[in-house]
């Protein structure tokens, strides 16, 4: 067998049918061929799951490995029934042993990987840094600053921006910038970095390449509105035609372009628009306050002109509106540009914006193997060689991570060889993060693509049997989605279409599992809220050990389910959104108005803060006045860091009245934080609020609670039952918000436009085609939401939402579920204390009942084993003898280069003197010569002067000469001894030893030589006893290596510069 | 070659069984091994051998000579003559000079696209990685233009490396012009002929499994003459796993199985770094004396400090990381950064930033004419409130000595604006350490003082690179300024500073040390991959298969030796120990991680059962507590002022709790990165020009509008340019622009209002000392923005400006309807009112109480309203109050009365549930009443039961 016998392969995996599964087995097949684990590289979003991708791997072999059973199992899975566990065993081994080569991660971590290795090839100057969500609000902090003041940015910048803001916030005058600006960058960043040209922005030839009829109509606006007053006013009209007309034709006059429309302006118009045409022809019945009016001649070719001018208004003002605001979108990323990123501090954004390049830019692209023109060779430089490619969760794949990844995919795609393999793999049916650039279209596209090169060169396989979902899930899932015909009565063509391709029949695997599938109706919020509540009482499902998630659309709604079932329930409830551990809690909001009050002591706000909370009493406490706390506070900051001054105010208080739990786990949590800030070395309170405030934790929720989440959180997991509230919502076929952004068929950005009115887009083909694509868009995305949140659950699922209103058409998720599911009548039941109506139901009501409440496990932890008394290893106190006096260093000589002049001065003159065996009548020619070197350093020939000086002195001769002819000496000579179970290391300038007759030592001499600079009135008794520790130690030593009795061992020290001996006792 | 291998069994502890191997000759006295060359792996092993033979000495009585203890780098550098060899600031800057001068376009293969800016730091930055290179390859005797020649072809980057090359030339011409030489370049010299210090009889390779390739052709060169002992820590059996300098063989340890190592016991899955750190307290907790027989090896960094912060608390030891702390995240280095900051842009905010540096405003305080630190903030952020301005240069223009505070802001911009010029005027190694003397000032730091001692081994540091600097030839280009700032601060950057161990401590090792530890309790947390093993895939220059083909220090040769000594840690505690081991499975960012494969590393057949171990999931630690509130926020005692202003009562209206907290202890945030006016100031700027206008006698009798445009547009600008300079920041021009399009479109009505007769007698007419004028006999005080009387009716009315977005009539702030969720009895009796048989109650009662202070001059018959300025402004103009009638004017005063005698009773309790735009919100978390406490309010808590009545 080798590895070309492996096809490509596309999966179609729905929910639950086992997408991991087949993902490892893949991997595993791959390797069952033969292909060696570091040329395989899988792909997928998710830290999280790529973690469980490898760790599902391992754990497979390992299985399989260990037990015969299983190895069969999964040969037959992988289609190599011949191996066995040995095999299995081997593989392995062989994972293991390439660990560090395998390149199973994240996307974002695979194109880090490969800017860190092209760095220079990219633009950069060395290894990117990555700034998360934190760090890049700072740096959005400098950009604006710099966009706002900088002097670089005074005149052209400034000026163009100025324009442009006021472009952009056309008819509507804004005074606030700072929230604004953040707005237009936090909605439109995305857009711009798909449409970094100007040219896609709000430019009509663009958008209507075949002319627009309403644009460039000018008329007499006023002359217009005020004939049309006079004829109507000659007209015979109801009162309430009057009126609106009136209100109509004041709203007219007052109105600006750009701004809202007025009140009275939007019945008038559009009923207008309806009989459009007519009005052109010159007789229309136009409907005005409520009834109709035939009107003629001029009354129409004034009222056509006032729409035309309304239109032609509005569309121009839109166009420049778009175009103000992409100039403040390329100022600021300029800024942005210049400021963060040429540093090379990055995002994840910004790493794919370097790969997939901008359109018509020159970003290179990958291929492997040999470099060719412009081309990066990922290979070599990543130290690895992919052969095959498994992507996962590929309906969530970017157009710009697919630019990036296409180069080498077409690679393996064509290989000539056949040895090698692309394989992906994801759900059409879960494709919720359009919102996050996913783009489900590249699915299919690239399989035909590929396809049309090489038939079957990609084959399909489509898995619509759930391993997850029981019976009575599955059929309701059907139920919903499988009714087309329902679903083209409610929806856009395109989107149902698009539905269909993607959707098979649903099976469940495990055909005779108990479950249950329902829908409630409860009038409003707080009768769902209620309705949960007992329905998990009723089901208890913690209490059987099962998992229980709550799936709502919003954050918001997830807090509020979260609030109620916290105040009215009895069990454990764990919120699956970020929280805030820095500002959700008093002690962390305490603790930063105590830096605050720190930093910026005018700020009354922070400061009546600290002192309602005991903060404040320790304030008080402690330091003399608030004085001393402030300038305390600010120097904790500034030498520990926030982490260890927010970890000693903590400390403070336990000692001083103690903390909670909770409190207590929240300021472990800040400290944590405090540090991961400090660690990028600010200093800046302000910074440092702005980052805890913003600091924020995932907390999963555990199988020891209910959880609570977002929809969208919920993908890729799985619970025992889920609950489905507040179904309520809007119309699915509405286009989302913000900029209208058209794309050609190959995702180029085609035109950028900030679209005007529904009247207006309703009234333009070229937008109405637009709204209607982007509306089937979000149809389809929305289809998807709730696919992904039915088909969370394992055995039961409860729906509840309001009944559908009477009148309404809205086509949301509520008539969708009528629509399909019921049929027959509804009946009433009472789920503990709240009265239900249960419109639809499929399987057994009573499912939880088989399954018997557990007994509290014990929790797992580390082993007690009692305390071990193990030898104790020897560890002495390390001490150096010239240390042996602690000083206070002035901070003139610590900052003074003198002062390092005179330690290398000082360095210089001891090697002189260890020159010095004995003194004798050559000594000083010797240093005299060595002075006159050519080469001699000016610091070698003033250190032999003042050598030269002292030797002239009879004392230092007579320390320096030999006293016997049997004596030895020692010349910067080391030792390392043990002296009271002190460990000391040290070394001597020079030690004489002197021996009696008989060669016994019998007295030793230190000489310690100091070179201090010292004033000539200068106490030499009170400068050498500054070193008498020192020389004591010397002398203990001393004793101790030559077993003499200390008082045999005299100390000296020699002044170099006074040209002193003094000795020491 | 006289190269001689010796094996030392693992039975003890590496530093007794060196100690003992050296001194295997010593009898008693002392143990002289000073003509002995000991090379050793690191430092610290070094000073874990001495202490050993110091220990050994001490047995008998003895000290000890000690040999010369080196690190293999030791070899290569020992002879060079320092002045010759170019230091680290000087290759830095030979290679600044070199990338800021070569044409990009002639190393197109390197540069194939250009950095998006060519400026100094982008120069450092990409010299900073020639040097790693540089490193990198000088450790296995190569320099960069050896690669090229060297290269496989089928790597196919010869090109780009012989761009290098090219530049690796110029940078040593640029050396060489200086007299200097690169150091790694000298290494690779003096390895081609290398001697050894004149004492040296005997040299000894102790224990270095991983010996570099130059230093290990030194060892090769004096092998010819002086005998070379390579000792092993290792039984003599496995001698065939090392090569003959005792490094592991790759072919050996990849292959077999080790002779020791964990068992499933000894193995413990943590979480994220704070999980593991918790689980190796909780395994060290189990050691009678940690402090004495204890070692913890922390090869990932992340989990260091969350070791430091539990052992602490759950072992009563301290960690000491003889890693020691970065300069980094030192004061020192933190202020320098500013002032390379300031340097390239004397921000004010940026100044502000150093302003709170204590080195600065304690060198402040010292100065004559500046008031203590907190007051210097104080001024500092009020003229930042006030005059939002971009620079120093800004500050300092609109710093007029007429206003509070200015002329210590003045003080502060000029004592920046000396240092900065001091700094930039001459080179830093002059000016630095003057500057520094200066802001120092007679400060001493206490050695016996932790944080001072850090803090002058800092400034020890700094000061030992400038003088480096100041000595070398290359100090010429040095840049001035912010560059060469940035340049000494990236060389102090990558300073390490030891910090002492205190006492009982348990030493976190780093990974290398291990071999050398010999606490029997050990404890290795963090063990995953990519930590350990430490492997490295992918480079940008030297990738693993260039190294391996060049010969360089590589991932295979790691895994060897960090396999030995994994072995070796459980081998040499088989009898007299224990070793723990706890890997991790996510990182501090929520990266997972994988188990190290040295934990995998057991016989085939338990592989199963470790994997099912290692790769299980994290078992869940701790449960979460409930969220309670540590304390209640009781709100100090303070009296309410004497007087109050007409527009307060309408906060008391809406809760008194807040109304204590914003009104009596005057609690008001301040917006540090104030950027832009706030509605106040927006609003008080539209005043000030509409006063003006009010009080010019000619204008204000106007019927033209253009004429009254072009003054409004005049005096906005003046004000402006007054108060905020004339450079205003984006933001500023938009709201100047913002006031200037409404006050035009007030242009044109304020012409209609003249036409129809009214005629502005009075503007801003405050009546804070008005006699008589108070309510419940508390004086009232209070400002009518405008008073006018209709020369044709005779009639006044009174006029208040609203520049608040949306135009609204003024009913709308005084009193609304009672909501279906409120009850009448839910307010005090004077709040509330009934009017056509609805119950309405008050909000607010400002224009009913300047109706009051007027009536002295212009009698009952007063109409009075809003003259809005909104955003829409065609909806500008004037919204009179429509029904003043007396009843409800009456009914108003009497609700103020009742509001003053609740303050005089000091009733500030209980707080509203809720209100809009609730400036407390933070603090409440939703609920008032429980979170906040009325102790020690004025009334107490009496005030509980007051409205409870
Ligand atoms: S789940 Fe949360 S993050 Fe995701 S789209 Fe919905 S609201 Fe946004």
């Amino acid at each position: 067998m080798s590895a070309s016998r492996i096809r490509n392969e596309m999966i179609l995996a729905s929910a639950g049918s086992g997408k991991t599964y087949q993902l490892t087995n893949r991997y595993i097949q791959l390797m069952a061929l033969g292909a060696a684990p570091e040329r395989i590289i899988a792909l997928t979003f998710t830290r999280k799951a790529a973690g469980e991708f490898f760790d599902e791997i391992l754990k497979k072999l390992a299985r399989a490995g260990r037990d015969r059973p299983e190895a069969v199992r999964l040969a037959g899975a992988i289609g190599c029934p011949d191996l066995g566990c040995r095999e299995f065993l081997d593989m392995l081994e062989r994972v293991i042993d390439r660990m560090h080569l395998l390149e199973l991660g994240t996307l974002d971590s695979f194109f880090y990987r490969i800017i860190r290795n092209f760095p220079f090839e990219l633009g950069l100057s060395g290894p990117p840094e990555i700034l998360d969500e934190n760090a890049v609000r700072t740096e959005k902090q400098r950009v604006y600053d710099h966009v706002f003041h900088h002097p670089a940015s005074r005149h052209d910048t400034r000026k163009a921006f100025l324009e442009a803001f006021k472009q952009a916030t056309w008819g509507t005058e804004e005074k606030r910038l700072g929230a604004r600006l953040d707005r237009f960058i936090e909605e439109n960043h995305e857009v711009f970095l798909q449409a970094p040209e100007p040219g896609a922005w709000g430019n009509p030839d663009r958008i209507w390449p075949e002319g627009n009829d309403w644009l460039g109509f000018k008329g007499k606006p006023d002359e217009d509105i005020e004939t049309l007053a006079t004829l109507f006013a000659n007209r015979e009209l109801t009162d309430r035609q009057r009126e609106t007309v009136e209100k109509f034709l004041s709203a007219l006059r007052e109105w600006s372009p750009g701004a809202p429309w007025l009140t009275g302006m939007k019945r008038p118009v559009t009923n207008a628009l309806k009989v459009f045409e007519q009005l052109e022809s010159g007789e229309a019945d136009y409907v005005i306050g409520g009834k109709k009016l035939r009107i003629a001649g001029e009354e129409c070719r004034r009222l056509a002109n006032v729409i035309r001018r309304l239109f032609a208004a509005e569309l121009e003002t839109k166009l420049q509106v778009t175009r103000g605001l992409y100039e403040i979108l390329n100022v600021y990323e300029t800024a942005y540009g210049e400021l963060v990123r040429a540093g090379g501090r990055l995002t994840f954004g910004d790493i794919l914006i370097l790969l997939s390049g901008t359109p018509g830019g020159t970003a290179p692209c990958l291929g492997q193997g040999n470099p060719s023109g412009d081309r990066l060779a990922i290979d070599y430089r990543l130290d690895g060689r992919f052969d095959h490619w498994l992507l996962d969760e590929f309906q969530d794949t970017s157009n710009a991570q697919w630019a990036v990844l296409r180069n080498l995919i077409d690679e393996v795609v064509q290989d000539a060889e056949g040895c090698r393999s692309f394989f992906y793999v994801g759900d059409v049916k879960q494709a919720i993060f359009a919102w996050r650039q996913g783009d489900v279209r590249l699915f299919r596209e690239i399989f035909n693509h590929y396809n049309q090169a090489a038939p079957s060169g990609i084959v399909e396989r489509r898995m619509s049997e759930s391993w997850r979902s029981g019976p009575a899930v599955i059929a309701t899932v059907n139920r919903v989605f499988d009714d087309h015909a329902a679903m083209s009565g409610m929806f856009p063509e395109a989107a149902v279409a698009r539905w269909r391709d993607g959707w098979d029949s649903h099976e469940a695997r495990h055909r005779d599992a108990s479950g249950y599938a329902a829908y409630f109706e409860a009038a409003d919020a707080e009768e769902q809220h209620a309705l949960i509540l007992e329905t998990l009482r009723e089901v208890q499902p913690l209490r059987r050990g099962l998992s229980c998630a709550v799936l709502v659309q919003s954050n918001r709604k997830a807090n509020e389910v979260v609030h109620y079932l916290r105040e009215h329930g009895d069990m454990p409830v764990a919120s699956e959104t970020d929280i805030h551990p820095g500002v959700d809690n008093p002690l962390g909001i305490a603790l930063l108005s105590l830096f605050k009050w720190a930093a910026y002591p005018g700020d009354s706000y922070a400061r009546e803060h600290v002192l309602m909370t005991p903060f404040g009493e320790l304030i008080k406490a402690r330091f003399p006045s608030g004085v001393a706390a402030i300038k305390s506070i600010l120097d904790g900051i500034h030498r520990e860091g926030f982490s260890a001054t927010a970890a000693e105010w903590f400390r403070r208080l336990e000692e001083h009245g103690g903390i909670e739990r909770f409190s207590r786990g929240r300021s472990e949590i800040i400290i944590a934080a405090a540090r991961r800030f400090d660690r990028q070395g600010g200093r800046n309170v302000a910074d440092f609020i702005d980052y805890i405030s913003a600091y924020s934790v995932r907390q999963s929720g555990t199988a020891e609670t209910v959880q609570v989440m977002t929809i969208h959180k919920a993908k890729g997991l799985g619970f025992d039952m889920v609950i489905l509230p507040h179904l309520e919502g809007n119309r699915l076929a509405r286009r989302r918000d913000g900029m209208g952004v058209c794309q050609t068929e190959h995702r180029e950005v085609e035109w950028v436009f900030d679209l005007p009115t529904k009247e207006i887009v309703e009234n333009d083909d070229v937008l109405a085609a637009y709204d209607q694509v982007a509306a089937a868009d979000a149809c389809y995305e929305r289809l998807c939401q709730l696919y992904v949140a039915m088909t969370r659950t394992k055995r039961a699922m409860y729906l509840i939402a309001p009944p559908m209103k009477e009148n309404s058409r809205s086509a949301n998720f509520i008539r969708l579920l009528n629509e399909t599911l019921i049929s027959g009548e509804a009946t009433s039941r009472r789920i503990g204390e709240a009265e239900t109506k249960v419109v639809y139901e499929e399987g057994d009501a009573a499912w939880h009942a088989g399954i018997e409440a557990i007994d509290e496990v014990p929790r797992s932890g580390v082993v007690e084993t009692g305390v071990i008394d193990f030898p104790r290893c020897v560890r002495h106190r390390r001490k150096t003898p010239s240390k042996a006096k602690a000083r206070k260093i002035n901070a003139i000589s610590l900052f003074s280069l003198d002062s390092r002049k005179s330690l290398d001065f000082g360095t210089r003159v001891h090697e002189i003197f260890a020159g010095i065996e004995w003194f004798d009548e050559d000594t000083e020619s010797r240093i005299q010569s060595a002075m006159s070197e050519e080469d001699a350093a000016p610091m070698t020939v003033e250190a032999c002067g003042e050598v030269l000086e002292c030797l002239r002195v009879d004392a230092v001769r007579r320390v320096l000469g030999r006293p016997d002819p049997g004596a030895e000496v020692w010349r910067e000579r080391g030792f390392e001894v043990i002296l009271r179970d002190e460990w000391l290391t040290g070394t001597f300038d020079r030690v004489t030893i002197e021996k009696d007759g008989t060669g016994r030592v019998c007295r030793g001499t230190i000489l310690d030589y100091k070179t201090d600079k010292l004033g000539e009135s200068c106490d030499l008794a009170s400068a050498a006893s500054e070193y008498s520790e020192q020389l004591k130690t010397y002398r203990s030593a001393l004793a101790r290596m030559t077993a003499l009795p200390e008082s045999e061992i005299a100390c000296k020290l020699l002044f170099t510069q006074l040209r002193r001996v003094v000795d020491v006792d | 070659m006289q190269l001689e291998r010796h094996f030392i069994s693992r039975e003890k502890d590496l530093p007794t069984q060196a100690a003992g191997y050296l001194a295997r000759d010593w009898a008693e006295g002392n143990i002289d091994l000073a003509s002995d060359l000991i090379v050793v792996s690191s430092r610290q092993a070094g000073r874990r051998l001495r202490e050993a033979l110091a220990v050994r000495a001490a047995s008998r009585d003895g000290a000890v000579f000690p040999p010369l203890v080196v690190t293999p780098e030791f070899l290569l550098t020992h002879a060079l003559d320092k002045h010759r060899i170019a230091g680290a600031a000087d290759s830095l800057l030979a290679w600044t000079n070199v990338l800021q001068e070569v044409e990009l376009d002639s190393c197109a293969a390197l540069f194939p696209s250009a950095p998006q800016r060519r400026d100094f730091p982008w120069a450092l930055r990409t010299a900073r990685e020639f040097m790693r290179v540089k490193k990198l390859l000088g450790e296995g005797g190569l320099r960069m233009e050896d690669v090229a020649a060297r290269m496989p072809g089928e790597f196919g980057e010869s090109e780009r490396w012989r761009e290098i090359g090219r530049l690796e030339r110029l940078y040593r011409g640029e050396l060489a012009g200086w007299g200097l030489q690169d150091a790694e370049e000298a290494k690779i010299g003096f390895a081609g002929d290398p001697k050894l210090p004149d004492q040296v009889e005997r040299v000894v390779l102790l224990a270095v499994p991983d010996l570099l390739p130059a230093a290990l052709s030194v060892l090769e060169h004096v092998a010819s003459a002086i005998p070379i002992e390579v000792v092993i820590y290792c039984e003599e059996e496995r001698g065939d796993y090392f090569d003959q300098w005792g490094r592991p063989l790759p072919e050996k340890w990849e292959a077999s199985e080790l002779e020791a190592g964990p068992d499933d016991g000894q193995l413990h899955l943590g979480g994220g770094p704070e999980d593991q750190a918790s689980r190796t307290a909780s395994l060290l907790a189990v050691c009678r004396d940690p402090a004495a027989s204890a070692a913890i090896a922390a090869p990932d960094a992340e989990v260091i400090p969350f070791l430091e912060r539990m052992l602490p608390q759950q072992c009563g030891v301290n960690g000491y990381n003889p890693e020691g702390f970065s300069v980094k995240s030192e004061e020192l280095y933190v202020v320098l950064g500013a002032f390379r900051d300031l340097m390239r842009y004397p921000g004010f905010s940026v100044s502000g930033d150093l302003l709170r540096c204590p080195l600065f405003f304690r060198y402040l305080e010292s100065l004559s004419g500046l008031p203590g630190a907190p007051e210097m903030f104080r001024c500092w952020d009020a003229f930042h409130q006030r005059h939002l301005p971009g620079d120093i240069d800004d500050a300092f223009r609109l710093a007029r000595n007429d206003e509070a505070g200015a002329s210590v802001v003045r003080r502060i911009i000029e004592v920046i604006g000396e240092l900065l010029k001091e700094l930039s005027g001459g080179p830093l190694w002059e000016v630095l350490p003057a500057v520094m003397q200066r802001l120092h000032g007679g400060r001493h730091f206490d050695e016996d003082d932790a944080s001072d001692r850090r803090y002058a081994t800092v400034a020890g540091e700094l000061m030992a690179l400038l003088s480096e600097l100041r000595g070398s030839a290359a100090a010429e280009s040095l840049p001035r300024g912010a560059d060469g700032l940035e340049l000494v601060l990236a060389l102090l950057g990558e300073k390490r500073i030891e910090e002492e161990r205190p006492e009982r401590a348990v030493d976190l090792q780093g990974w290398l040390e291990l071999l050398w530890e010999n606490a029997p309790c050990l404890i290795l947390t963090g063990i995953n991959e990519h930590s350990v093993p430490e492997s490295i895939t992918g480079d940008p220059f030297v990738p693993e298969s260039l190294r391996q083909a060049l010969g360089l220090k590589n991932n295979r040769a790691r895994l060897a030796r960090d396999l030995y000594i994994f072995e070796s840690l459980f081998r040499s505690r088989r009898d007299r120990g224990r070793v723990d081991v706890v890997c991790g499975k996510t990182s501090e960012a929520g990266d997972p991680l994988r188990p190290s494969r040295l934990l995998l590393r057991c016989p085939k057949d338990t592989l199963p059962d470790r994997v099912a171990r290692l790769f299980a999931d994290a078992p869940v630690s701790g449960i979460r507590a409930p969220w309670t509130s540590p304390w209640r926020l009781a709100p100090r005692t303070a009296a309410h002022p004497e007087t109050i202003s007409v527009t307060q009562f309408a906060r008391y209206l809406q809760c008194p709790f807040r109304y204590y907290l914003t009104e009596v202890l005057e609690m008001e945030p301040m917006d540090p990165r104030k950027a832009e006016m706030d509605d106040a100031e927006f609003g008080n700027i539209c005043h000030r020009v509409l006063e003006e206008f009010g009080n010019d006698h000619r204008l204000k009798h106007s019927e033209d509008p253009a004429e009254i445009g072009d003054f409004f547009e005049d005096r906005l600008n003046r004000l402006f340019t007054g108060r905020y300079g004339r450079h205003l920041s984006a933001p500023l021009m938009i709201q100047k622009e913002a006031a200037a399009q409404r006050l035009a479109r007030l242009a044109r009505v304020q012409a209609e209002e003249r036409a129809n007769g009214w005629l502005i007698e009075e503007v801003e007419w405050t009546f804070r000392e008005q006699p008589g004028l108070s309510i419940g006999g508390m004086p009232l005080r209070g400002k009518i923005d405008r008073i006018e009387r209709n020369e044709h009716t005779g009639l006044y009315r009174i006029i208040d400006y609203k520049t608040s977005d949306k135009s609204k009539p003024p009913e709308t702030d005084h009193f609304s309807a009672l909501k279906k969720t409120e009850d009448i009895g839910d307010f005090p009796e004077y709040a509330v009112f009934s009017k056509e048989g609805k119950d309405f109650r008050w909000t607010g009662l400002q224009l009913p109480l300047y109706r009051r202070a007027v009536r002295d001059r212009c009698g009952d018959e007063v109409q009075c309203g809003y003259f809005n300025l909104p955003k829409a402004v065609s909806e500008t103009g004037v919204r009179l109050w429509e029904d003043s009638s007396p009843d409800l004017i009456d009914s108003a005063i009497r609700c103020a009365e009742g509001v003053v005698a609740d303050l005089r009773r000091g009733r500030f309790w209980p707080p509203a549930e809720s209100v809009e735009y609730d400036a407390f919100e933070e603090l409440f978390f939703g609920d008032p009443v429980g979170m906040a406490s009325p102790e020690r309010l004025p009334g107490g808590s009496a005030g509980d039961e007051g409205r409870a009545e």
